[in-house]
């Protein structure tokens, strides 16, 4: 199963109708998130919000997660060892004021597991091969260990 | 000994980034302060502080800012501060500067590129500067010390 969210602040419809076009003809079933955007899906499971055990619950038995690049979201799924593809909102499409999801995805650019998708054709790439996808490693790393460790030393 | 540390950052990636430091600080006195009304059930800490919000579109509500740092620094006497951005980040960077506690500035992992300008700011004050990129850390003349994930 794949997972798809859009977060819970704002629609994201260019990416629903993508999904849509894909799971179509695509060998496994999606769910997703769609938030308050105006696009009706015919190929996903949907709702526009679950509750936060119902989103647990997906995130569970997801094999892959699709998702807008939300910090939050991108760390749950390197907690839970999930494969996350991750689709920036962009300032040029009117999905957000600005372009810090780009940036949020430059910034995870080299993490095991996090797989940025910057257009449709990338998004489309990554969900062919969704089973080839490799599992973050989770959060624990030695970088972060070193990182507090030196700001333990200043203290 | 247990140190108290006093973590700061503004709501969203930045906060976010802000917990997985605290997650490996171990068992030291966590302070945690943030534009939130209530601390978020993710982060670890002992104590929560509110920061009045601001951003650039609303700059003279900096000092009301500034005076919520100051009597949080005055009031719990950290050994260090620690923000990982954005402006209430500075501004609790800066009140740290006038009172003399040493405060490290960690530029979040988004700045791939370059530094943030609060991070700059805080390099030009004389603050401890990190980023959480190598290349950046080399081009920008601060220090690497690693990241969060």
């Amino acid at each position: 199963m794949i997972f798809v969210t859009v977060g819970t602040q704002l629609p994201f419809d260019r990416l629903i109708r993508l999904v849509d076009l894909l799971a179509a003809s695509h060998e496994t079933d999606f769910v997703a998130q769609i938030g308050d955007g105006d696009y009706r899906p015919e190929h996903l499971n949907w709702r526009k919000f679950y509750d936060p055990d119902e989103i647990e619950e997906f995130f569970e038995k997801a094999d892959v997660i699709v998702s807008h690049a939300g910090m939050g979201t991108i760390i749950n799924c390197i907690r839970k060892q999930k494969p996350i593809i991750i689709f920036p909102r962009s300032c040029s499409y009117g999905e957000h004021r600005n372009d810090h999801q780009m940036d949020t995805v430059d910034g995870f650019s080299d993490v095991r597991g996090v797989y940025p998708a910057k257009n449709d054709e990338e998004l489309t790439r990554l969900l062919l091969e969704y089973d080839r996808l490799e599992c973050p490693n989770g959060l624990d790393c030695p970088e972060r260990r070193s990182l507090c460790s030196y700001l333990l030393s200043l203290a | 000994m247990s140190k108290k540390i006093l973590m700061v950052a503004s709501p969203g990636g930045h906060f976010v980034q802000l917990s997985l430091l605290a997650e490996g600080l171990g068992c030291h006195d966590i302070i945690v302060a943030s534009t939130y009304s209530i601390k978020p059930g993710f982060m670890p800490g002992s104590h929560y502080e509110n920061i009045p919000d601001f951003n650039r579109d609303s700059f003279y509500k900096v000092f009301p800012a500034l005076w919520a740092c100051l009597r949080i620094l005055r009031k719990y006497q950290p050994d260090l501060v620690v923000s990982t951005g954005a402006a209430p980040g500075l501004v609790m960077v800066v009140a740290a500067k006038i009172k003399g506690v040493r405060a490290v500035w960690v530029d979040s992992l988004a700045n791939s590129k370059k530094l943030s300008l609060s991070g700059t700011l805080v390099k030009r004050l004389g603050g401890i500067v990190l980023s959480q990129w190598e290349n950046v850390a080399q081009e920008e003349g601060v220090q690497y010390k690693g990241r969060v994930v």
